[in-house]
């Protein structure tokens, strides 16, 4: 008996010592011998666990059963053993054992062992539910980008792909992986934290968002920064910071895409119900996914309890925010090869004075709901897909029960596409994508002819905008040695209209993909990306104004127009009476993939982008018959850099990055006659985000961030306007001087608790652990002869709770 | 500029506050240009009535076409006294609305008119003709005036400039004031211009006859503000105004004289054809500036002054620049008054 017993022990060292007993239905007749028959799950998502081992070794009397062994396993002690595995279903028997007190052993690939004692009768069977712990990053998904990109040459491959579990735990974020993705080579430190992704020194505003395939008005919510779905919904988030694919366009910087989770759909490994519900300290919310038949129905929806907080200490001038968020998905497979995918998101934020009897009285509110329907086809060479979608926009701002800014929009849009593979080489891809925006805009404000201004006038406009997207090309894949070669090119054609009229330019893209080794993959893209611009005569031109000023009753704030039009691109409404022209800008980059030892990757890519200025002349005749000329447009710009990536993204006892970018983005200045940097010309960028596994199923994550200082626009002196009793600032050129370097460390400890059905995890962030005092804003005495700074966030502890079920 | 309300309420929650002593403005810590000047000082013959009376014989800032006027610059010192004008290298500009360059051509050079874009001259003190009114039917009450002016020795007015126009850190040894000569009275200028064949915002023949009797305005000339020790109650005497340190004052004041508030004629239009007449007196304003060691808190409108706990005997000095203001106008005219303290331990 000894010599089995030890061997069974060794066997938790060493799995597949002992050869494991297959289960039985069979209940032994004799009366010193029992059964013990049970289930293994994983603790938290009640998962199922098949293939985990299973040992029995005897224990004292005077355990109980149900309890945990903590006692060691002492070797000598062990007078027999007995072993078996679990199967699909997690379940397993052993038959045949001595009556008494047992002790349980699950030893289960990642998961952590699991003793527990239980007790063996004669003639009574009970069936035990057992719950092992996960390791911590058991429920990580492993996806070789390379290799997928390389396999499936329909589809252009995004430059990084954020696992939205994984980068949740990464400081600084909220718990958001949108908000992670703002960390990554290429995307310029977005100040004051905001949900702004300007990318590779470009116009935040021309950065495409898309929610599965659809363009949505805003990525964040405007105040506190989070992404306008919901955490727990979001498979994934893509990454282009130029050379996207010709299925898209109408954007001259790059493109991010969030991919929301399905449901459990057949076929996944795991199709019970589950659950997820948060809270901290600025929101709470939760999601729910179920199988449905064959497919599987989620939901999650999410809103912030800050503005209520906020409320509660009053006081004028204090603007309470809050938002609100939700997602619901179905996926049926409705036949052979065929899959209907129904959506329905939301998201809204709301500001206002929380003193409401406050003559400010300042409310502004914006939303939309989308509802999505999609269908995918794939069987043999085909492969199609057809999504139509319905938006409903709203925004507005009021100051007073006289003053308002209303804006309402329907957004029709329309993503098809379809790819046949031809020959093994070659695979013809075609797609058409549609945005139509009809807008109605309301403006509400006291009627200027009287007198007591207590009467309103209401102006309202309507227009439309639209664009049409339609792409054709062919994906070629060669197989010399020592790895594949995958070309593609493509070419859009996009048509941009306002209602009054319409432009049409077409697109060449493409892009190569080598693997020259292994381990090396080498990548180049070059192609066109036109964009609409509607020009608005008489104001500065260029596609970010220069910075304006606020006076309050303290200073003047020295606001950077980028940060205006943050809060809502739209309130100040589309330009009337304006032209529409059609910008093309030309990406090109080129880069290397190399898969390096310990689980590193590193991503080298050389980038160039350039966008032509345009200008446009308008003829005005005045009552006098005098022509006006005016003249609008934007100008040339253009940007270049390298972009590093050293990543670790699919180990579960440390994984992060550290991303560097060297930049330099550039505008031409025409009145000077000269290239001058453009705002977000962060010429240093260094992100280094890491998360660490510690014992006791707590992990740390770490993020410092070592950055350039935008270009800034000095005010040298000020114009003493004596008849208004104010200073005009007087600014030189951006780019003179730059903002200080920006430095900060971000902490986070995570810590999960696993019970039998559900997971509950806390969280404890940091965010500026060393209180780095940076100046966003500055802040000057009313004549600017003085300055001071209005810093950043300071030193900034949060906490959250989660819980996974 | 609707969103940057919102940005500016917003921004309560994305950055923390600020360590600005907003106070500083108001600090005269060094030599500082306020304001334009304007006084006439040769009359065009035409409506003498305008003249007016007044006790002090306080200059006449309002000008016609064709009177002469002496333009200058009211700067302070740190010591909070008014330094001349005359000392200081300033060029004056003729600007008509918007000026983006200051690369201007003379006003002798071209057919020179109050909406002309042009440079008048050079000089601390620079005299010079009302030009005729233009063609944009004196819309402005005024004639749109821009000093540039060197307050440090070490550069010149050209310098500043073509600092305006390039800007550099050394802008700050330089003052640009925008302000401009009052044309007025309004109704005798209005009668002009319809003379000329000019087509008014009006019918001449609406204007009562009071109103071209509206005399030019003239410059307040307040006495001196008065101050009293809020712990005790007592007016200050003597000068200098002898103070301690932590000393708390309140000011009433400055004294203005019954002359300074004008009366002046409004005229509202109740349809396009029917206007109203309404007699308006003049708002007078102050402002107050302070050199370090004397701290204003603001008591819901009203100043207290302190005195720092820390000051050393010494002068110290509160200036008050003094204006008035007429409904709807655009310029203001600017005086000032000091009052000199020494500190005693």
């Amino acid at each position: 008996m000894r010599a089995p017993a030890l061997a069974g022990v060794l066997s938790l060292l060493v799995p597949g010592v002992v050869r494991a007993a297959p289960p039985s239905n069979e209940v032994s007749e004799s009366p010193d011998r029992g059964r013990l028959e049970g289930r293994v799950r994983t603790a938290g998502r009640r998962t199922p666990l098949a293939g985990a081992k299973v040992l029995v070794v005897p224990a004292a009397a005077d355990v109980r059963p149900g309890r945990p062994a903590r006692a060691p396993l002492d070797p000598a002690a062990v007078e027999w053993i007995r072993e078996t595995r679990t199967d699909e279903a997690g379940e397993f028997v052993l038959d045949d054992l001595p009556v008494g007190k047992v002790r349980l052993v699950v030893v289960a690939d990642g998961h952590q062992r699991t003793d527990i004692h239980a007790e063996v009768e004669t003639g009574r069977v009970e069936a035990l539910d057992l719950f092992v712990e996960p390791d911590d990053d058991a429920g990580y998904r492993t996806e070789v980008i390379s290799d997928r990109g390389l396999e499936r040459v329909e589809e252009a491959e995004p430059d990084h792909r954020l696992d939205a579990e994984q980068v949740r735990v990464y400081p600084g974020s909220g718990n958001d992986p949108v908000r992670a993705a703002q960390n990554l080579p290429g995307v310029a430190r977005s100040p004051g934290g905001l949900g702004m992704v300007a990318i590779r020194g470009g116009d935040p505003r021309q950065t495409g968002i898309y929610i599965d395939g659809h363009p949505v008005p805003r990525g964040f919510h405007v105040l506190p920064i989070a992404s306008v779905v919901s955490p727990g919904m979001i498979d994934s988030v893509e990454l282009t910071p130029g050379n996207y694919d010709a299925a898209f366009g109408g954007h001259s910087a790059g493109l991010l895409q969030i991919r929301t989770r399905p449901g459990p759909l057949l076929g996944s490994e795991d199709r019970a119900i589950h659950g997820e519900a948060h809270v901290d300290v600025f929101d709470f919310g939760g999601t729910i996914s179920a199988p449905v038949g064959p497919g599987a129905v989620t939901f999650g929806a999410r809103r912030a309890h800050i503005g209520n907080v906020l409320g509660l200490f009053g006081g004028a001038g204090l603007l309470a925010p809050n938002y609100w968020d939700y997602l619901g998905r179905f996926d049926m497979p409705v036949a052979k090869h065929h899959r209907l995918t129904w959506r329905a998101l939301g998201a809204g934020d709301d500001l206002r004075d929380v003193d409401v009897y406050s003559d400010y009285g300042l409310r502004f509110s914006a939303g939309f709901h989308r509802f999505d329907l999609a269908h995918e086809f794939a069987r043999g060479r085909w492969r199609t897909s057809i999504s139509p979608a319905i938006r409903l926009d709203s925004s507005s701002l009021s100051y007073s029960s006289l003053t308002s800014l209303d804006r309402r929009a329907w957004v029709a849009s329309l993503r098809a596409s379809a790819s046949y593979r031809l020959s093994r080489r070659a695979t013809l891809v075609a797609g058409l994508d549609v945005v139509d925006d009809h807008w109605r805009r309301s403006e509400t404000e006291p009627d200027a002819a009287d007198p007591t201004r207590m009467t309103r006038s209401t102006t309202q406009t309507h227009g439309r905008d639209f664009a049409l997207g339609t792409w054709l090309g062919v994906a070629l894949r060669f197989d010399p040695r020592p790895g594949p070669l995958v070309l593609r090119m493509q070419v859009r054609l996009s048509v941009f209209g306002d209602g009054r009229e319409a432009r049409a330019m077409p697109d060449p893209r493409a892009d190569l993909r080598f693997r020259v080794h292994p381990r090396v993959e080498l990548m180049a893209a070059f192609g066109q990306y036109s964009f609409p611009f509607v020009v608005q005569y008489g104001k500065a031109a260029g596609v970010i104004e220069p910075a304006a000023e606020l006076d309050v009753v303290s200073g003047v704030i020295d606001v950077p127009i980028w940060l205006i039009t943050y809060f809502d691109p739209g309130i100040e409404g589309e330009v009337e009476k304006g032209s529409l022209l059609v910008g093309r800008t030309l990406h090109a980059s080129t880069g290397v993939r190399v898969e390096l030892p310990w689980k590193l990757g590193l991503r080298a890519t050389a980038f160039w982008r350039d966008t032509g200025g345009q200008s446009r002349l308008r003829f005005d005749e005045a009552e006098d018959s005098s022509i006006a000329i005016q003249q609008g447009g934007f100008p040339s710009s253009r940007a270049y850099g390298l972009e590093l990536l050293l990543e670790r993204a699919l180990a579960r006892d440390i994984h992060g990055w550290i991303g560097y970018t060297l930049l330099r983005s550039q505008r031409f200045e025409s009145e000077l006659g000269e290239w001058r940097p453009t705002e977000f010309d962060q010429r240093h960028n260094l992100v280094a985000l890491m998360s660490f596994r510690l014992p006791r199923g707590f992990r740390l994550g770490v993020r410092f961030r070592l950055v350039s200082g935008n270009p800034d626009q000095p005010i040298y002196g000020a114009v003493i306007k004596e008849d208004a009793g104010y200073y005009e600032p007087v600014r030189g050129p951006l780019g003179d001087t730059y903002r200080p370097l920006f430095h900060q460390l971000d902490l986070r400890l995570d810590k999960t608790w696993y019970a039998k059905r559900a997971s509950v995890t806390g969280y404890f962030d940091v965010q500026n652990v060393y209180n780095h005092r940076y100046p966003e804003l500055w802040v000057y005495t009313a004549d600017y002869r003085e300055r001071s700074e209005r810093i950043g966030l300071p030193i900034f502890p949060s906490l959250g709770l989660r819980v996974d079920w | 500029m609707r969103t940057r309300t919102l940005v500016l309420a917003s921004l309560g929650l994305t950055t923390c506050g600020w360590e600005l002593d907003v106070q500083a403005v108001r600090v005269l810590d060094r030599t500082r240009a306020f304001a334009i000047q304007v006084e006439v000082v040769e009359f065009d013959p035409k409506w003498p009535s305008r003249i007016g009376f007044d006790p002090d014989d306080a200059p006449v800032v309002e000008a016609m076409p064709g009177d002469r006027v002496r333009l200058s610059a009211l700067i302070v010192g740190a010591d909070g006294h008014a330094l001349p004008s005359a000392d200081f290298d300033i060029l004056w500009f003729s600007c008509a609305g918007f000026c983006p360059t200051l690369d201007l051509p003379r006003c002798d050079d071209v057919e020179w008119t109050t909406e002309a874009s042009c440079e008048i001259g050079r000089g601390g003190e620079f005299e010079f003709e009302v030009p005729p009114l233009g063609p944009n039917e004196f819309r402005w009450d005024a004639m749109t005036t821009i000093a540039v002016v060197a307050l440090d020795e070490g550069i010149d007015a050209e310098r500043c400039r073509q600092l305006v126009t390039t800007p550099g850190p050394d802008l700050r040894r330089c003052a640009v004031i925008h302000g401009g000569v009052p044309i007025g009275p309004h109704w005798p200028v209005l009668v002009d211009l319809a003379e000329a064949g000019v087509e008014v915002w009006l019918p001449i023949t609406e204007i009562p006859a009071p109103a071209l009797l509206q005399p030019a305005d003239r410059l307040p000339m307040p006495g001196p503000p008065i101050w009293v020790d809020v712990d005790t109650g007592l007016q200050l005497v003597g000068d200098p105004l002898v103070v301690r340190p932590g000393q708390r004052l309140i000011s009433e004041g400055p004294t203005w004289r019954s002359a300074d508030s004008q009366p002046y004629v409004q005229a509202q239009g109740v349809d396009l054809d029917t206007f109203v007449f309404i007699g308006e007196q003049e708002i007078l304003v102050e402002e107050w500036y302070y050199t370090p060691g004397l701290n204003p808190v603001d008591l819901d409108g009203t100043v207290e002054l302190i005195v720092d706990e820390d000051a050393e005997p010494g002068p110290l000095s509160v200036v008050a620049l003094y204006s008035d203001e007429r409904w709807g106008a655009s310029i203001r005219i600017v005086g000032s008054t000091v009052t000199d303290f020494e500190v005693v331990p």
